[in-house]
């Protein structure tokens, strides 16, 4: 318990240590960690090491005639996709869009549009403004948050919960004797598919502002992913680990969303 | 305000002001030097992002043209890189998702190589290089968001407050998920400990030359 305690205590110094900064009070802990464990010393050591080795970086070198080919093909790309855009207008817009041109290069037939595009607007104003009040009821606007806020934040809740739970069962796999039983992955597997289909649904109600969410979302889907797509003849210890990794900070997440939620 | 910090802004906001123009050549040969402009830092971006050279052409190209089509909402509230930048690391982040449902989809398993691939230069020979070849190929054990975060901080300099607002989390979090980057760094290096810690003492004498 007290390993436990001093490992936790030194993670949190570690991290302060890589990517914040210690109080004198706090270094004097930390160093004390590192004289008195060869393992954290060795462990700062690397990572402060990798630290350094970026700092080599390189990027493959590319000539001025590279840049010049990247330019025109970007160019491409983009005539390309918006060749596809104007293919897929709708009726009113390539209207809008003959008539602006029309009208801006002084084309004969621009009155004529002008007035086909006022009789089209006219007919779906039309149709609008009786919409709403169809058999004499008035119709309420309803937007997705308000129809489905109450439903999709449990959905999230549960949908939290779910795969806290089975990337829990995932972080018990232990690397040495494989799996528990193949039973027990397909399974695993199974509620992963089914978790995924739920983030999808639940990734369509959110709305921009909560880009957050979206993130963690993105980040349980990897995990989950990870236990979809397990084949028992190629799992080994190596993948294992990989699917762990992936889970532990899926579950981080995960956890520190929950608790907010339960403090809500 | 210098002239040289003047003068820059003052041609950023020229050429948005030409891309945001409703004639179609003003716009087009303001694209043409928007890419010009950008391409090697995008470029440079979108190889740390996704570790070889054909993903990082196609990501910064993409980039490039969703940048332009919606154009009309960058409100100058940044910098234009600053906006490119982070459009490549959400554009990277879908792209990965999108890619990792589709193998799911068609009922593969992930490709092993995809995620963990390096390209190897051939005149990659010296140690600093090679050791930089195994931290790209390392990266690729991370999650797309802990890649993400390692390289904004590591290659790019970036202050964990704008990389926090890159991904629109918190600086926990974004310190969080460079400590397990590092942590899962350091277990797929753990082979190549010797070497990094050569390197290491390499660099630091280097720099205690300078």
């Amino acid at each position: 318990m007290i390993n436990n305690q001093h490992n936790i205590e030194y993670e949190a110094l570690l991290q302060q240590a890589l990517y914040g900064s210690l109080t004198a009070d706090e270094q004097t802990r930390f160093d004390a960690f590192l004289r008195e464990n060869s393992h954290y010393a060795e462990e700062y050591g690397t990572m402060k090491a990798l630290e350094t080795a970026t700092a080599n970086h390189t990027y493959p070198v590319q000539s001025n005639e590279y840049w010049r080919d990247f330019t025109n093909c970007t160019e491409k790309r983009l005539e390309t996709y918006q060749a596809q855009k104007t293919q897929k207008l709708s009726p009113i817009r390539l209207l809008k869009k003959s008539v602006q041109q029309s009208i801006q290069h002084g084309h004969w037939m621009a009155p004529v549009l002008r007035a086909a595009a006022l009789l089209v607007v006219g007919f779906f104003v039309g149709r609008w403004s009786g919409a709403g009040t169809s058999y004499g009821v008035p119709v309420q606007p309803v937007s997705l948050v308000q129809a489905g806020y109450g439903a999709t934040d449990d959905d999230l809740h549960e949908f939290l919960r779910e795969s806290h739970l089975l990337l829990l069962g995932v972080m018990n796999i232990s690397s040495e004797c494989q799996v528990a039983s193949p039973q027990t992955l397909q399974s695993q597997q199974q509620s992963s598919i089914a978790l995924l289909c739920k983030a999808q649904r639940l990734r369509q109600s959110f709305s921009p502002e909560q880009s957050q969410m979206n993130h963690l979302i993105t980040e349980i889907e990897y995990a989950l992913m990870q236990v979809a797509a397990i084949k028992l003849q190629t799992l080994d210890a190596g993948r294992i680990q990989q699917m762990q990794s992936c889970s532990g900070s899926a579950l981080c997440e995960i956890s520190s969303q929950l608790r907010g939620q339960t403090m809500q | 305000m210098t002239v040289e910090q003047h003068e820059p802004a003052q041609h950023e906001r020229e050429l948005l002001e030409r891309l945001q123009h409703s004639n179609d050549e003003v716009c087009r040969s303001a694209f043409r030097e928007f890419v010009e402009r950008f391409q090697r830092r995008l470029y440079a971006l979108a190889y740390d992002l996704t570790g070889n050279h054909a993903d990082a052409e196609d990501l910064a190209q993409d980039v490039f043209v969703k940048a332009f089509t919606s154009i009309n909402k960058f409100q100058g509230q940044s910098q234009l890189f600053t906006w490119l930048h982070r459009m490549a690391v959400n554009t990277f982040l879908d792209m990965k998702r999108t890619s990792a449902y589709r193998s799911l989809r068609n009922g593969e398993q992930f490709n092993e190589e995809q995620w963990n691939s390096s390209t190897i230069r051939p005149d990659a020979a010296t140690e600093a290089v090679i050791t930089d070849e195994r931290i790209q190929t390392a990266l690729q054990q991370c999650s797309p968001r802990e890649r993400a975060v390692f390289v904004l901080r590591h290659y790019h300099d970036q202050a964990l407050d704008d990389i926090a607002q890159t991904l629109g989390v918190t600086d926990g979090t974004v310190k969080t998920l460079l400590f397990r980057a590092t942590k899962t760094l350091r277990e797929a290096l753990s082979f190549y400990t010797r070497e990094l810690n050569v390197n290491n003492s390499l660099n630091t004498e280097r720099s205690n030359e300078q």
